[in-house]
């Protein structure tokens, strides 16, 4: 495989979520249901005593159903939705590819909150806790609390946020929007 | 970064999570013969059909655990691995990890690196975990790492693909500075 093929495949994995937990605890419990209906199945055919049912009698209650068989069969059902659901949801993770040209660049949206957060804050020139920064998967949003007195010039705010969405051109883009607070805070 | 078929993972939980859910439903509607009728289980448990239906638990369990155990696998040692007509060159993700972590030593808003080797197809790739500081400066840290593995580059000569993954550290941290700059 070439670089550019192995960074595309390992970006591509590592954004979204993998299953194998999920399909570990899934296997697990039907494997405990196998055991145990394995277990029933030899005891039966060697004519032995079952551990808690006979399959002659498990089929028979299935066939004329009682409370129990009826709560069985349900949180069946509920578990296989489960499964299903977890097998078929897109399981993105919330992460950001940057581009490059070394190297594959996978960011947490938590570390581009706060380095958008930062830039914000550089050019307002406000104390961090003034600055709220939010990161979904296609807008960054920068909200800036200024201190009383101290008027904060919303579009150098946003053209800094954007310089450095540009800069980091990541994947999927994100849009930005900075918004200053018309009443500031007294203090700090 | 490991070598786990992630659609295989997909498709079986779809598979298990359709089957459960369909044997779930047939037990259940059988307490409602009023909405639909169904056929009985029509199987006598003969010895024949016990010993047929303990055959394929022992299958099934062989191969839940088969693919269980198969989960997770392609982490490597060797980042370099080149055999040649006069011996071989190997070079193991030590190598890369001390050279990583001494080049980022002094770097700003880095608070640990890890590094891990994974084959992916055929080839050996880096994965670099960098732990960064929660208001970091983002272009910065890129060119720095970018730059460490520049000279990684130069030290075994050759490309290795990198990835590099910058997290947080802490999931629910809020991205917050004390500091007044």
């Amino acid at each position: 495989m070439t670089e550019q093929k192995v960074k595309r495949r390992v970006l591509r994995r590592e954004r979204y979520r993998s299953r194998s937990l999920a399909v570990v605890i899934a296997l697990s419990l039907v494997s405990l249901g196998a055991a145990y209906a394995g277990t029933e199945a030899v005891l039966a055919a060697l004519g032995l005593t079952p551990l808690l049912i006979a399959p002659v009698d498990a089929l028979a209650a299935v066939d004329d159903p009682t409370q129990p068989v009826i709560a069985g069969a349900a949180v069946a059902v509920l578990l296989g939705l489960v499964a299903v659901l977890v097998a078929v949801a897109p399981g993105r993770r919330s992460r950001h590819v940057i581009a490059h040209d070394r190297l594959a660049i996978l960011v947490d949206d938590e570390v581009l909150a706060g380095s958008f957060g930062r830039t914000a804050r550089v050019v307002a020139g406000v104390p961090a806790d003034r600055v709220h920064t939010t990161v979904t998967p296609r807008r960054v949003g920068i909200a800036v609390t200024p201190s009383s007195g101290f008027p904060v010039d919303q579009p150098s705010v946003a053209e800094a946020a954007r310089q450095l969405a540009t800069e980091l051109a990541t994947t999927p883009s994100v849009r930005v929007g900075a918004r200053v607070s018309t009443s500031g805070v007294v203090g700090s | 970064m490991t070598s786990t078929n992630r659609f295989g993972n997909r498709l079986l939980l779809l598979l298990v999570g359709l089957v459960t859910m369909a044997v779930g439903a047939w037990a259940l509607l059988r307490a409602y013969p009023q909405w639909v009728t169904l056929p009985d289980v029509g199987v006598e448990p003969t010895p024949t059909a016990l010993w047929i239906a303990a055959a394929g638990a022992l299958l099934v369990i062989v191969l839940s655990l088969a693919w269980i155990l198969t989960r997770g696998r392609g982490r490597t040692h060797q980042v370099v691995l080149d055999p040649s007509d006069d011996g071989s060159v190997e070079v193991d993700v030590r190598v890369a990890r001390d050279l990583l972590a001494a080049a980022l030593e002094a770097a700003h808003d880095i608070r640990s690196v890890r590094v891990a080797a994974y084959r992916v197809g055929r080839s050996p790739a880096l994965n670099v975990t960098v732990v960064a500081e929660p208001a970091c400066d983002l272009p910065r840290l890129r060119d720095d790492v970018a730059t460490a593995v520049g000279q990684l580059d130069q030290a075994l000569e050759r490309r290795i693909p990198v990835l590099l993954h910058v997290t947080s550290g802490l999931r629910a941290r809020r991205a917050r500075e004390q500091r007044v700059t």
